[in-house]
C-alpha cells in the first residue's frame, strides 16, 4: 500500500489527472498565459482593531510597526498602510452589516428582513464587489483568464447565508459563499484527489484478493471475474501513467487527513486554507482570491491564544478594561501572523517563468469591517496593502483626509489592473475618483 | 421403460398398446423429420445456413405446429407432409427440441454469477451505514410536524403559538386560517419530519417566498448546509429558489424547513417539488411523515445502466464505466462514513479505546458487507492496516476495501467458493432474502437469525420474508417491479394532439401516473393481495382533475390533491387493462394503437410468445382511406399470412379495447360508425374464445394459466434476476399451483418465490 503511494510521491508530481477526473483543463502554468500574472487577495478579519496598537508611527519618514503589525516587519518595504478610509455607505442595516457587506461593494444594502443590533432590517448588497469586478475584467481577456477566475476562501465561517457571512457579491442579491473546509477546497481544486490517492493505494491488495477468489470459481463464473481483474489492473496502470504525465507545476499540497473542522483546530485549518490558496494561484487556477476569517460580529473563542471569551463580546469592552484590550491585541496579532504566513508563502514561491517570486506580482489587502470594535466606527478602516502587484508606492503610511470614502480605494485597486473605471459603488462617494497611490 | 412395466400391472392391454403406438408414432415423426425437414432445419432444429438459419424454438402448441406443417411444410412441396404425418413430426420436434422444456433439457439454464445492480449497490451502502446508526421508525401517519412562533425581534426567544400536523408545508398570511394571535410583523414557522421519496432519482425543490426560508434535507442540524438557503429577503419581493438533489427510494429522509417573516407587509411561502417522472407540485401528503428520521448515506455517484438484454435488469456484465463507478461509490461512501465516524463507531476523540473501537468497527463493517463473519485471514489484514496507518487512514482503507471487495460486489461469491458447502448456508440465505425483498443487505435481525442458524427451514425463511415485506424498502422494490411490468419506464411523454385532446396536459398525465401507482399499490398491499383484482376492478383512482376530464362525479369532501377509487360512468372498466395511463401510453399522437396495446398485453399480461415482425412495418395513417376505422386499417395492414401468425393473437386484444380512445375516454362510435370490439381469439392452448371487450380480456388474464405464469415469471425475474428454469424444471409448476391455492395472493407468491429459491441446493463447485 505504502509502496504505491510512495511511488507516486517520489515522482514529485501528484496524480492530479486521475482517470475519473472529468473535464479539468490543463494545469500547465506559463503555457497559455504569458506576461506578468497580477493577482489580488483580499483578507478580512472582524470586529475592528485597536487603533493605538495598530496604526504605525512614522519616525524620520520611516514606518515603525507597533505590536499588531509587528509580524509583518519582514515585508515592510513591500507594505503600504492607508489611514483615513471611511465606509460612508448609508441605508439599511446596522454598522456590522454595512461594514461587512458594503466593504467590497461600496454600495447600499437592499431593504430586507435581517435585523441587526440597531437601524433598519436589511437584505443583501445591491451591486457587485470589487474582487468580482476585477475578476470579470480579467476573465474577459484570454491572456488573463483562469479556470476559476476567483476563489472565495474562508476560515471558520458559519454555514449560514446572511449579510454577516458574505462579503463577495457577483451582483445585486448574488452573494458568494466562502468555502472554509480545506478538504472540500481540495476537492474543488483537484477533484477528490486525496481520496483517490488512498484508493490507488489499495489496488494492490484488491488485485491479490481477486486472484485468490478466481482460483476457487468454476470456469463459467470465472469469465466475469477475470474481466473484473483485468479492469482493476487497467485502472492501476492508468493511474501510474497519469501520474507520470501530470503537468502540475506545483504539486498539490498534502493535507493531514486527521484535522477535524472544529473551532480549536482553526490555526491548523487557516494554514491549510492559505496553502491551498497559494497553491491554486501558483498553478494559475485563479488570480483573485478572498480570505475571510470568521464573519462580521464573529464570536470565535480563540482558545489557542488562551482566550475563552468570544471575540465580539471582547470587542465591546470599554477601553479602560485592560484585560480585554490585551486579549484583543493578541487576537489582532494572530490575524497579522496569518497575513505574514500568506505573504511569506507567496514570497517563497518563485514565478514559473523565473521572473521573481509570487509576492512581487500579488497585492494582498487586509481590511476590517470596522475601525474600532466598541464604538462601531466606520471611520479609519484598517487597510494594509502588501506585495508588488498593484504598482502602488510601498514602504510608507498614507494619511488621507478624514472621512475619505473607501470607494476611492476600490477604484484605485481596479485601475491598478488596467480596468479604467472612474466610479465604484455609490456614485456620490466616487466623485473624487481614484486615490493617487503610486 | 419402468413406466411401461407399472402400467402393464395396473391397466389393461389397450393402454399398453396405445403407449406402444405412441412410441411408434414419435419414432415415425423422427424418421419423417430426418427425411424431409433436416436439410433446411438441421438435425436438432438449429437451422441451416442459407436455407433457414433460425432455430426451431417457440411456444406454439403441438396442434398449432401440426397445422403449420400440414399447410406450409416442406416449403417446396407442402402436400408432402400432411395429416397424421404432420402430427407425428410436430410431436417429435416439440419434445425433442422445439418446446422451452426441451430446450431446458438440452441446454440447462444455470444461475449466473451476478454482481450487485446499481439499485442494490446504493441501497446496500445506505443500509450498511444504517445498521450502525439505527433505523428510522416506520411512519404510521402522514404530513409534517408544524410549529408556529411569534418572535419580537430576530434574535429573541420565540414564543410558540401552535403545534400541529399539516398535510404539506405551505403558508399564506393573507388567507391564514386557524393560527390565531399570529404577529404579522414577526413570526416564524418550523416544519419538521421526513420525506418519503417514492423512487431513486433526482428531485428538484422550489421555494417561492418574499420572506426568509431555509430548507434542510437529510439533516436536522441547523449548523449544516441547507439545501436551499433563502434566508435573506429583498424588499419583500417574491423570490424563487431552486435546488436539486439525488435521493434513494425506500428510505425516510430527514426534512426540515424554517420560515420567517420580519417587518414585511406580504408573507407567504410555497414549497414545491418535482420528483423523477413528475411535475412541479406541492409535496403530496403521502410522501411526508411526522417522524424523526435518521440521516441516510446517499451515494449519488452515477452508474451505467444494468444489462437488460434478457428483458429484466440484472448485474450480469461489467464494464470499465461500472468499475469506475463502483470505485467512486466506495470513495464517496468512505468519505461519508469518516464524517460521522465517532458516532457510527460509538467512540469519541478523547476515548482511550478509540483505535480499538475503530478497528472493531472496520471488522463489523466488512463482515456485514461480505454477508458473513470474517475469516481469521481477513481479520489479520485489518489488523495489519491499523499497524501501518493512523486510525483514520486505516479506517478509510478498510472501508474502501470492503466496498470494492469481490465478496461485496458479487453477493453470492462466498457461497460459491466457501469450502464448507453446507446444504443450507444460513448466511447465504440471509443475503438472498435481503437481495430479493429489499435489493439490499441483511438487517441486524436477519443477521442474528443467520448467526444462530435460524434460517434453514421453509418456515423460518418465510417468516422473515413476511416481516421484511412490511418494510418501506420492499414497497420500493415492488413499485419498481410494477413499473417494469407495466412498461412505465419507457412511457413518459404521453402528450397527444392538443387540438383533438384539449386538457390532456402534463399535469393530468402526472396525475394519471399517480393514479395507476396508487391502484396497483392498493391491490398489492391489501389483505388478500389478489392478482385478479388487477383486472377485475372497475374503480379508477381519481382526484378532482382526473374526475373532471373523464366526466366522473367525485365524493364532495375530497380536496384537490387527494385520490379516491370511483367507478367511471361507462361501468366497463377492467383494472390496469383500461387504466387511462396504460391506454394512453399505448396510443399514437392522434389516435389509438390496437397493435401496441395488443403487443404489450399479449406479452406482458397474457404470456404469449411473439417474435418481431418479419419485416419492419410502419403505421402511416395516410396509407388508408379516410373513412376507415382504426380496426379496419389495422386489419388491412396485417392481413398478410406471414403477419397473421402473430397478429391473430395481437389484433383481437387490441380491438377489444377500441372503446377507449387515445387518452382512455370511453366511446361507442368512431368516424360516426359504431365501434366493433368483438373478435375470435386463439388461446395458447389452441381454444377459440370470443372476446367482446375489456371484461372478456380481464377474464382471460384471470383464468388463463399462461397469464398466471407470465405474471409469476415477470415477478420472479424482477425479484431473483435469474431465469426460472435455473431453479429446476418443476419450479414454475409448483409456484403456479401455490398461486392458485392461495387465491392468487401476490404477497404470498413473493414469499413462495423467495423461500423456494433460498432453499434450492447450492451451486455445484468447480470440477
Amino acid at each position: 500500500m505504502t509502496t504505491r503511494r510512495a511511488f507516486l510521491r517520489q515522482l514529485g508530481i501528484a496524480p492530479a489527472t486521475l482517470p475519473f477526473l472529468t473535464g479539468l483543463p490543463s494545469f500547465a502554468a506559463g503555457s497559455e498565459n504569458s506576461g506578468r500574472k497580477q493577482r489580488l487577495i483580499v483578507m478580512f478579519s472582524p470586529n475592528g482593531t485597536l487603533p493605538t496598537d495598530f496604526w504605525p508611527k512614522v519616525v524620520n519618514s520611516k514606518m515603525e510597526f507597533g505590536s499588531i503589525l509587528n509580524p509583518l516587519n519582514p515585508f515592510k518595504n513591500q507594505t503600504l498602510i492607508i489611514k483615513g478610509l471611511s465606509n460612508l455607505v448609508k441605508g439599511d442595516g446596522d454598522g456590522h452589516m454595512r461594514g461587512m457587506s458594503c466593504l467590497l461593494t461600496g454600495a447600499r444594502l437592499h431593504p430586507g428582513n435581517i435585523q441587526g443590533g440597531s437601524h433598519t432590517p436589511a437584505g443583501w448588497a445591491s451591486s457587485i464587489s470589487i474582487d468580482q469586478e476585477i475578476k470579470n475584467f480579467l476573465q474577459k481577456n484570454s491572456a488573463t483568464r483562469t479556470r476559476f477566475g476567483s476563489l472565495e476562501v474562508g476560515v471558520a465561517v458559519p454555514d449560514r447565508a446572511d449579510p454577516w457571512t458574505r462579503m463577495s457579491y457577483a451582483g445585486s442579491n448574488q452573494p458568494l459563499a466562502p468555502l472554509d473546509d480545506p478538504y472540500q477546497m481540495l476537492q474543488k481544486l483537484y477533484g477528490q484527489s486525496k481520496d483517490k490517492q488512498t484508493y490507488a493505494s489499495i489496488l494492490d491488495e484488491l488485485g491479490a484478493d481477486l486472484n485468490k477468489v478466481s482460483k476457487k470459481l468454476s470456469s463459467e463464473d470465472n469469465a466475469l471475474l477475470k474481466q473484473h481483474i483485468q479492469l482493476v489492473a487497467d485502472m492501476e496502470r492508468e493511474m501510474m501513467a497519469a501520474a507520470k504525465a501530470g503537468k502540475l507545476v506545483h504539486p498539490e499540497p498534502e493535507l493531514d487527513p486527521n484535522i477535524e473542522i472544529t473551532n480549536d483546530n482553526t490555526p491548523k485549518l487557516a494554514r491549510m486554507q492559505i496553502d491551498l490558496l497559494v497553491n491554486a494561484m501558483a498553478n494559475d487556477m485563479t488570480r483573485l482570491g478572498t480570505l475571510q476569517f470568521m464573519r462580521s460580529v464573529g464570536q470565535a473563542r480563540m482558545r489557542w491564544l488562551g482566550i475563552e471569551e468570544g471575540h465580539h463580546s471582547l470587542s465591546h469592552e470599554p477601553d479602560k478594561n485592560k484585560a480585554a484590550q490585551d486579549k484583543l491585541k493578541k487576537i489582532n496579532i494572530w490575524f497579522a501572523q496569518q497575513l505574514a504566513y500568506l505573504a511569506g508563502k507567496l514570497k517563497a514561491t518563485a514565478e514559473p517563468d523565473g521572473n521573481g517570486n509570487m509576492l512581487d506580482n500579488t497585492t494582498i489587502v487586509w481590511v476590517n469591517e470596522l475601525g474600532k470594535g466598541n464604538s462601531h466606527t466606520l471611520h479609519n478602516i484598517p487597510c494594509v496593502v502588501i506585495g508588488g502587484g498593484s504598482g502602488f508606492k510601498m514602504n510608507r503610511l498614507v494619511n488621507l483626509p478624514k472621512g475619505t470614502p473607501h470607494n476611492r480605494f476600490l477604484i484605485s485597486l481596479a485601475n491598478s489592473y488596467g480596468h479604467d473605471i472612474s466610479s465604484f459603488g455609490e456614485k456620490h462617494l466616487s466623485t473624487m475618483g481614484a486615490l493617487n497611490l503610486s | 421403460m419402468r413406466q411401461f412395466v407399472i402400467i402393464l400391472f395396473i391397466t389393461g392391454l389397450s393402454i399398453v398398446s396405445d403407449k406402444l403406438a405412441a412410441a411408434d408414432f414419435a419414432a415415425k415423426g423422427k424418421v419423417i423429420y430426418k427425411e424431409h425437414c433436416i436439410s433446411c432445419h438441421g438435425e436438432n432444429g438449429e437451422g441451416v445456413a442459407d436455407e433457414y438459419d433460425e432455430a426451431l424454438v417457440g411456444t406454439s402448441s403441438i396442434e398449432k405446429l401440426t397445422r403449420i406443417i400440414h399447410k406450409t411444410m416442406p416449403e417446396d412441396d407442402d402436400e408432402l407432409v400432411i395429416d397424421e404425418d404432420a402430427k407425428a413430426v410436430a410431436q417429435y420436434i416439440y419434445h425433442a427440441f422445439y418446446s422451452p422444456e426441451a430446450q431446458a433439457k438440452i441446454k440447462p439454464v444455470r444461475k449466473a454469477l451476478l454482481r450487485r445492480t446499481q439499485h442494490q449497490h446504493r441501497n446496500s451502502i445506505a443500509d450498511l451505514v444504517t445498521s450502525f446508526r439505527g433505523h428510522s421508525p416506520i411512519p404510521k401517519q402522514h404530513g409534517l410536524t408544524t410549529n408556529y412562533f411569534n418572535a419580537e425581534k430576530m434574535n429573541k426567544q420565540k414564543q410558540k403559538l401552535l403545534t400541529r400536523i399539516e398535510p404539506t408545508p405551505s403558508f399564506n398570511l393573507a388567507n391564514n386560517h386557524g393560527v390565531k394571535k399570529i404577529n404579522p410583523k414577526a413570526f416564524s414557522i418550523h416544519w419538521q419530519g421526513a420525506l418519503l421519496p417514492p423512487e431513486t432519482g433526482t428531485y428538484h425543490f422550489r421555494i417561492t417566498t418574499p420572506n426568509g426560508a431555509r430548507f434542510f434535507l437529510n439533516t436536522y442540524d441547523k449548523k449544516k448546509t441547507a439545501l436551499i438557503d433563502a434566508w435573506v429577503s429583498s424588499k419583500n419581493t417574491m423570490r424563487i429558489s431552486v435546488e436539486s438533489t439525488f435521493l434513494i427510494g425506500g428510505h425516510a429522509i430527514p426534512m426540515m424547513i424554517e420560515y420567517t417573516s420580519f417587518q414585511e407587509k406580504k408573507s407567504s411561502i410555497l414549497i414545491e417539488w418535482k420528483p423523477p417522472h413528475g411535475i412541479w407540485e406541492k409535496i403530496p401528503q403521502r410522501f411526508l411523515a411526522p417522524i424523526n428520521a435518521k440521516e441516510v448515506a446517499i451515494i449519488n455517484t452515477p452508474f451505467p445502466a444494468d444489462d437488460a438484454s434478457l428483458g429484466y435488469e440484472r448485474g450480469s456484465t461489467i464494464s470499465k464505466q461500472w468499475s469506475v463507478a463502483s470505485a467512486n461509490a466506495a470513495i464517496q461512501a468512505s468519505s461519508i462514513i469518516l464524517n460521522h465516524l465517532d458516532q457510527l463507531a460509538k467512540t469519541n476523540p478523547k476515548d482511550k479505546q478509540r483505535t480499538i473501537k475503530l478497528s472493531k468497527f472496520c471488522e463489523q463493517f466488512t463482515a456485514r458487507a461480505h454477508g458473513r463473519p470474517l475469516t481469521a485471514d481477513q481479520k489479520q489484514k485489518i489488523h495489519k492496516l491499523f499497524m501501518q496507518h493512523g486510525p483514520e487512514g486505516a479506517t478509510q482503507r478498510c472501508l474502501m476495501l470492503a466496498l470494492t471487495s469481490p465478496y461485496f460486489l458479487y453477493p453470492e461469491l462466498s457461497h460459491r467458493t466457501d469450502g464448507s458447502q453446507s446444504k443450507h448456508d444460513a448466511w447465504a440465505i440471509a443475503t438472498h432474502l435481503a437481495l430479493t425483498i429489499w435489493d439490499s443487505v441483511p438487517d441486524n435481525q436477519l443477521r442474528q437469525a443467520a448467526s444462530k442458524g435460524h434460517l434453514v427451514n421453509p418456515q423460518q425463511v418465510s417468516a422473515q420474508a413476511q416481516r421484511m415485506l412490511k418494510d418501506p424498502r420492499a414497497h420500493h422494490k415492488l413499485r419498481r417491479f410494477f413499473h417494469e411490468w407495466l412498461n412505465l419506464s419507457e412511457k413518459e411523454d404521453l402528450r397527444k394532439d392538443p387540438k383533438l385532446f384539449p386538457g390532456f396536459n402534463a399535469r393530468l398525465i402526472a396525475d394519471l401516473r399517480s393514479s395507476l401507482n396508487l391502484f396497483v399499490a392498493d391491490v398489492l398491499w391489501s389483505d388478500n393481495s389478489d392478482y385478479r383484482k388487477l383486472f377485475l376492478t372497475q374503480e379508477v383512482h381519481m382526484n378532482p382533475r382526473i374526475a373532471a376530464f373523464y366526466k366522473t362525479k367525485l365524493p364532495e369532501h375530497l380536496k384537490n390533491e387527494q385520490f379516491a377509487p370511483v367507478v367511471t360512468p361507462d361501468h366497463h372498466r377492467a383494472g390496469i387493462l383500461t387504466h387511462p395511463y396504460v391506454l394512453s401510453a399505448f396510443s399514437y399522437h392522434k389516435q389509438t394503437s390496437p397493435i401496441h396495446r395488443g403487443v404489450y398485453l399479449s406479452r406482458n399480461v397474457l404470456g404469449r410468445f411473439l417474435k418481431p415482425p418479419p419485416k419492419a412495418t410502419e403505421f402511416k395513417d395516410s396509407d388508408f382511406k379516410p373513412h376507415q376505422t382504426m380496426r379496419e386499417k389495422v386489419t388491412e395492414l396485417t392481413k398478410d399470412h406471414s403477419c397473421m401468425a402473430c397478429h391473430e393473437i395481437i389484433n383481437p386484444i387490441g380491438f377489444s379495447l377500441e372503446n377507449y380512445d387515445a387518452v382512455g375516454r370511453f366511446r361507442t362510435r368512431e368516424k360516426n360508425k359504431p365501434i366493433n370490439t368483438e373478435s375470435d381469439y386463439i388461446t395458447d392452448d389452441d381454444r377459440k374464445v370470443r372476446i367482446k371487450g375489456a371484461q372478456d380480456l380481464a377474464r382471460l388474464a384471470v383464468e388463463s394459466p399462461g397469464a398466471h405464469r407470465a405474471f409469476i415469471k415477470h415477478l420472479f425475474h424482477h425479484l431473483i434476476q435469474q431465469p426460472v428454469p435455473a431453479y429446476g424444471y418443476s419450479t414454475m409448476d409448483r409456484l403456479h399451483e401455490s398461486f392458485k391455492t392461495t387465491n392468487f395472493n401476490m404477497r404470498q407468491l413473493i414469499v413462495d418465490i423467495t423461500t423456494t429459491t433460498a432453499l434450492i441446493p447450492s451451486h455445484p463447485k468447480k470440477k
